[in-house]
C-alpha cells in the first residue's frame, strides 16, 4: 500500500537558527540611524537628497547589474540599500547629484558585483567607491569647499584639517564632548560620534559585526595616536580626538567589519583591526591625505587572505587521515 | 526550532534535554501488518541468498542474508512469514536490502530457541553471533578486525542528537541491564578498560554499572562519539583503538544474558510537532506510520518526517519506512517550521567557523565545495576532520546546506579512492 | 514574508528613495547666496577657509571695514588678508624638512599680499602661483638677494648662524651625488634627461637663468 502523502525531504540540519543575510542588512541599517538623524537635523533637506539618491541609486545600479548579468534580483537582501547608505553618510551635505550616482555606480559595480555580486568583494564597495572618487573629484569631497553656507555655532572647518595644518593646536576650540555630540563639520552620518558608538555596540552585542574588529581598530588608533601624541603632544592630537573625528567610528563599525572583505578567525580579526586603527593614525599623522581611513581599510582589505590563514589546527584532523 | 539568541556575541548553545524525572513508561507499539527489517548488504546476483519470501520465521530468529556473509544478519523481531526480499538504496546510494515479513495475526508467540541453546551449550562468547541483530546494534567487528587493538571500550550513554531522551531513559530505567550487558562485554573481549559516559545529572545512577563513569557537558556536540573519541586521544598515555557501544546495544546485551531471551524492542523518543516527546516501545523494523498512529501525530503533505535529531537524522520520503537498530528519535516537523532555504552564495561572516567544534575553516571548506573541488577541500580545508555535527548549516545566515556539500564530498572522495585502489 | 512580497517592497522603496531624493534637488536651489557664510580659497600653498561670522562677531569688524568697494562703487578688489594678517614666518612644507619661507620679509617689506602666492586657481585663466624667480634675478643687488642666495639662504642660513652642518665652503655637502639637491634637481632633469629634450643637468642656467 503505497503512502500518498507527499513528504518534504531534505539533507541535516533540520533546524536553523532563523539568520539571514537580509536580517543583518536590516539591523546595520537600523543602527546607522541615530547617526543618520542627527545628520539630517543638522544639514536638512540636502542631506536628505544626498541620502536617498545615494539609496535609490545604489538599489537601481544593482537592479540593472542583476538584469545584465542574468542572475536573480537580489535588491530585497538590503546589501545595496546598506551600501548606498554607508555611502551617502560619508558624503559632505552638499555634492552634486552626479557625483552621488558616480559614486554608488563605482561602489556597486565596480566594487560588488563584478566579483560576482555579495560575499564575492575582496574590497568595501563603499571605501572603493569613496577612494575612487577622492582621487578623481577631491574637490566635491571637501568638507570645507562643500559646507561653505552652512552657518554653524561651532568652527567651521573640518577638523582632520586643522589637525594637520596646525598640529594639536589646530582643534583648541572643540572639545571632546563636541565631537561626541556632533558638533563638527564632516560627513552626514559621519560626525555623531555617540550615535555611531550606541549603533555600533547594538551591532556588536547582536553579534551582526565581529566584535573583534571593531574594537581593535579603534585601539589600533588609540595606541598609536597615544604614541604620536607622547612623542609630541603639540604636533600630534590626542588619541580621544583620532577616535572621534573624520571617519573612525563609521570606519571601524561599519566599513572595516564588512563580512567578505574581512577575515573571520579571531588572531586575524584583531590583527586586521588593529593594522587599519594604526594605518589611519599613520595616514593622518605622517601622510598627505586629510583623513586615513579609507585608504587604511583599502589596505587591511588587500591582507585579509593573508592573515585569514592563521588560523587554528583542525582537532578532528587526529581522528582522521585523509 | 530553536532561534538565535539576542545576544550574538557567543556561539550558539545548543543544549542536550535533560529527561524528566517521571518519564512514565514506555509507550508500547505493536506492529500493525508488515515490518520491515533493513540489512547493510547488496542483494548480489551471485546466488546464495538465504531469505526466501514465503519463507516462516520465529520471534528472534536469526536471518542471515547471504551464504558466505555471516556478518550480515538480522534478528527477526516478530514471528511471520517473508513477503518480499527487495534491494533498498540507503543513504548515499548505499546499496542495502529490505527484508519485509508479514506479521503473524494470530498472536501465539512462537519463539526461536537457538540462541538459548547456544548460550547454555558454549557459553557467552559464541553468543555474540547474535547480538548484531539487537536493539542499539552492538558491534564487535572491530575486536577481529586486524588493526590496531582495542584497549579502550566507550559505551555511550549520551543521546545521540538533539531533543532525543533515550540513551538517558535506558540508563535511568534500566542500569542493571547495563551493567550485566557490561560484565559481558568485559567477559567477552577480556579488556577491563571500560567506560561509561552520561550527562552530568545521570552520573550517580550510571555509577552502579560498574564501568568508569566520564561525564560529558550539555552543550551539543558533546555527546556526539567524535567528540568522545577526541577527548579519549588527547588524554596522555591512552593508546590503541576505542571501541563504542551506545548504552542501549549494553542494555539489550545484559537482557539477552539475563533472560536468556533477546530483546526484540527498540526505545524511540518521538518527538511530536508541538515538541512534546513520547518514549515509545517498538520493534525493530516497525514502520513509522504504526508509530506515529500509536502517538496520535498526524502527517500532512509537505511535512517532514525525520529518524534522528534535528541536526544530523535524515528525512524519509515515505511513512512506510521503519525503524532500525540505531533510530534513537523520530522527530516530526510542521511544514510551516521547516527553515526557509535560499541561493545566496557564502558571505564570509565566520558564523560557521565560530561555531565549528572541530575548528576546520569552513568558509574555506565551502568554496572549494562549490566549485567542486572535493579533493582540494581534503587536502587544504580539513574536510575530512568534519565530524558531521550540522552546526555550521545552522548557523549559515546564507542558508548553505554545508552539512550535505560535506557529506557528499566526502563521498565522492572515497568513491575515487576505492576506484584509485581497485585500479592500482 | 515570501521573496517576491519582500522584492516588491524593495521595489517600493528604492522608488520612494530615488524619488524623495529627486525632489530634494531639484525644489532647493543651490544655498550659494549673495553674502556667503564662509568663502574657500583654493590655493596652491595651504588651502584658505575664510569665516565671514567669526570676523564680524569675534572681531567686531563691519561688512565695511573690507568691502570698501561697495561703499565706492568701485570695481577694485577688497582689502587683502594681508592688511590685518600680518603673516610671520611659517613653516612651507614644500621646501623640505624645517624649510621656512620668510613670510615676514616678503609681506612687510616688499608689500606682497597672500593671494599674490596664495592665489585662487582659475582654470579659465590658468594662473599660476608666483615664482621664485619673477623677482630674484641671476644676480642680486643690495635691495633684491640673487636666486642663488635667496634659495641659499633657506638652509645654509641658520647653519651658518649656528656653525653646524653643510656651509658655503663646502658645496658638497649638498650638492654632492644622492644628496638633496641632487634629489631635488631629478624632479625636472629627470625627465628631461631620459627624453632628451630641455635643460639637462650641466645646463644650469636652463633653468636658473633669465
Amino acid at each position: 500500500m503505497p503512502d500518498r502523502k507527499k513528504l518534504t525531504v531534505s539533507y541535516a540540519p533540520f533546524w536553523h537558527d532563523g539568520s539571514s543575510i537580509s536580517t543583518k542588512q536590516y539591523h546595520i541599517i537600523a543602527a546607522t540611524m541615530l547617526a543618520v538623524i542627527a545628520g539630517l537635523l543638522r544639514y536638512g533637506a540636502p542631506a536628505l537628497g544626498v541620502l536617498s539618491l545615494s539609496v535609490g541609486s545604489a538599489m537601481v545600479w544593482e537592479y540593472l547589474m542583476n538584469l545584465a548579468t542574468r542572475r536573480p534580483v537580489s535588491i530585497a537582501d538590503g546589501n545595496a540599500a546598506l551600501i548606498g547608505l554607508l555611502f551617502g553618510m560619508l558624503l559632505p551635505a552638499v555634492t552634486p547629484w552626479w557625483v552621488v550616482i558616480v559614486g554608488t555606480l563605482v561602489a556597486v559595480v565596480i566594487g560588488k558585483q563584478i566579483y560576482g555580486g555579495i560575499g564575492g568583494n575582496p574590497f568595501n564597495p563603499v571605501a572603493v567607491a569613496y577612494a575612487i572618487l577622492m582621487i578623481s573629484w577631491p574637490i566635491y569631497l571637501d568638507f570645507n569647499a562643500a559646507l561653505v553656507n552652512y552657518s554653524f555655532d561651532f568652527p567651521a572647518a573640518y577638523p582632520l584639517v586643522l589637525m594637520n595644518a596646525y598640529g594639536a593646536g589646530g582643534i583648541e576650540a572643540f572639545s571632546l564632548t563636541d565631537f561626541l555630540m556632533g558638533r563638527q563639520t564632516g560627513g552626514i552620518g559621519a560626525t555623531f560620534g555617540l550615535g555611531l558608538i550606541v549603533g555600533g555596540i547594538y551591532l556588536m552585542a547582536r553579534g551582526f559585526i565581529r566584535w573583534e574588529i571593531a574594537v581593535s581598530f579603534l585601539a589600533g588608533i588609540f595606541v598609536s595616536a597615544l604614541c604620536f601624541n607622547l612623542y609630541d603632544p603639540e604636533a600630534f592630537a590626542s588619541p580621544g580626538v583620532h577616535l572621534l573625528t573624520g571617519f573612525s567610528l563609521i570606519g571601524a563599525f561599519f566599513l572595516a567589519t564588512e563580512d567578505s572583505s574581512s577575515p573571520v578567525n579571531f588572531i586575524p580579526m584583531l590583527i586586521y583591526g588593529a593594522l587599519g586603527g594604526v594605518l589611519t593614525v599613520l595616514i593622518r599623522n605622517q601622510g598627505a591625505h586629510v583623513d586615513g581611513v579609507i585608504y587604511a581599510i583599502l589596505i587591511i582589505n588587500l591582507i585579509n587572505p593573508i592573515i585569514d590563514k592563521i588560523r587554528p589546527k583542525a582537532t578532528g584532523r587526529v581522528m582522521y587521515h585523509a | 526550532m530553536i532561534k538565535r539568541s539576542f545576544f550574538g556575541i557567543t556561539a550558539p548553545r545548543l543544549t542536550y534535554e535533560p529527561i524528566e524525572e517521571a518519564f512514565g513508561e514506555p509507550m508500547a507499539v505493536k506492529p500493525a501488518k508488515r515490518i520491515t527489517l533493513l540489512m547493510d548488504a547488496p542483494l548480489g546476483k551471485a546466488g546464495g541468498i538465504l531469505i526466501k519470501p514465503g519463507e516462516a520465521v520465529l520471534e528472534g530468529q536469526r536471518l542471515q542474508l547471504l551464504e558466505n556473509d555471516p556478518g550480515n544478519y538480522a534478528v527477526s523481531p516478530v514471528a511471520g512469514k517473508i513477503f518480499s526480499v527487495e534491494p533498498f538504496i540507503g543513504m548515499m546510494e548505499k546499496p542495502m536490502t529490505a527484508v519485509v515479513i508479514d506479521v503473524e495475526k494470530s498472536g501465539e508467540r512462537s519463539r526461536d530457541t537457538s540462541f538459548k541453546e547456544a548460550a547454555k551449550s558454549t557459553g557467552i562468547k559464541e553468543a555474540v553471533g547474535f547480538f548484531g541483530g539487537l536493539p542499539g546494534r552492538p558491534d564487535f567487528k572491530i575486536f577481529s578486525d586486524s588493526g590496531k587493538p582495542v584497549k579502550t571500550i566507550a559505551v555511550v550513554g549520551t543521546e545521540s542528537d538533539l531533543m532525543g531522551v533515550t540513551a538517558q531513559y535506558v540508563i535511568g530505567s534500566n542500569i542493571a541491564s547495563v551493567k550485566s550487558g557490561i560484565d559481558a562485554i568485559r567477559k567477552i573481549t577480556g579488556i577491563h578498560n571500560i567506560l561509561l559516559f552520561v550527562h552530568e545529572q545521570m552520573a550517580q545512577v550510571a555509577g552502579a554499572s560498574g564501568a568508569g563513569i566520564k561525564t560529558v557537558d550539555m552543550q551539543y556536540p558533546a555527546g556526539s562519539r567524535d567528540m568522545i573519541r577526541m577527548a579519549l586521544k588527547s588524554e596522555p598515555a591512552r593508546d590503541g583503538e576505542i571501541a563504542f557501544f551506545t548504552a542501549e546495544a549494553a542494555a539489550s546485551i545484559g537482557a539477552a544474558i539475563q533472560t536468556g531471551e533477546l530483546p526484540l524492542d527498540k526505545l524511540v523518543t518521538v518527538v511530536k510537532k508541538d515538541g512534546t516527546r513520547q518514549i515509545v516501545k517498538a520493534p525493530v523494523g516497525t514502520h513509522v506510520s504504526d508509530i506515529l498512529e500509536a502517538v496520535r501525530q498526524g502527517v500532512e503533505s509537505m511535512d517532514k518526517v525525520i529518524l534522528g535529531g534535528p541536526m544530523t537524522g535524515y528525512a524519509i520520503y515515505s511513512l512506510d519506512q521503519p525503524i532500525t537498530q540505531d533510530t534513537d528519535i523520530i522527530m516530526v516537523q510542521d511544514s510551516s517550521a521547516i527553515p526557509e532555504i535560499n541561493d545566496t552564495p557564502c558571505t564570509n561572516c565566520g558564523a560557521c567557523v565560530r561555531a565549528c567544534p572541530v575548528d576546520i575553516p569552513v568558509n574555506i571548506l565551502v568554496r572549494y565545495l562549490d566549485a567542486g573541488e572535493y579533493e582540494q577541500a581534503a587536502e587544504e580545508a580539513d574536510l575530512f576532520a568534519c565530524i558531521e555535527c550540522g552546526l555550521c548549516a545552522y548557523v549559515c545566515e546564507s542558508r548553505i546546506p554545508i552539512l550535505q556539500f560535506i557529506a557528499l564530498a566526502k563521498h565522492t572522495v572515497q568513491r575515487l579512492k576505492a576506484a584509485e585502489e581497485e585500479n592500482a | 514574508m515570501s521573496d517576491k512580497k519582500k522584492r516588491k517592497v524593495a521595489y517600493v522603496i528604492a522608488l520612494v528613495c530615488l524619488v524623495v531624493g529627486i525632489v530634494c534637488y531639484a525644489a532647493l536651489p543651490d544655498r550659494s547666496q549673495q553674502e556667503p557664510v564662509r568663502v574657500y580659497y583654493e590655493s596652491t600653498g595651504e588651502n584658505v577657509l575664510f569665516d565671514h561670522q567669526s570676523h564680524s562677531r569675534d572681531f567686531q569688524l563691519g561688512c565695511l571695514d573690507c568691502h570698501h568697494e561697495i561703499a565706492q562703487k568701485e570695481n577694485g578688489s577688497h582689502a587683502s588678508c594681508v592688511s590685518c594678517h600680518t603673516a610671520e614666518s611659517s613653516l612651507v612644507p614644500a621646501l623640505g624638512e624645517g624649510g621656512l619661507f620668510d613670510h615676514e620679509t616678503h609681506s612687510q617689506y616688499y608689500g606682497l599680499s597672500c593671494t599674490d602666492c596664495h592665489h585662487m586657481y582659475d582654470p579659465e585663466s590658468g594662473t599660476s602661483p608666483q615664482n621664485c624667480n619673477a623677482c630674484h634675478m641671476e644676480t642680486g643687488d643690495d635691495y633684491m638677494p640673487g636666486l642663488a642666495d635667496s634659495y641659499h639662504q633657506q638652509c645654509i642660513g641658520c647653519h651658518q648662524d649656528f656653525g653646524v652642518g653643510p656651509t658655503m665652503e663646502n658645496c658638497n655637502d649638498c650638492h654632492g651625488p644622492r644628496k638633496r639637491a641632487d634629489a631635488f634637481h631629478d624632479q625636472c632633469t629627470g625627465c628631461h634627461e631620459a627624453a632628451k629634450q630641455g635643460p639637462v643637468r650641466d645646463d644650469c642656467m636652463g633653468c636658473h637663468a633669465y
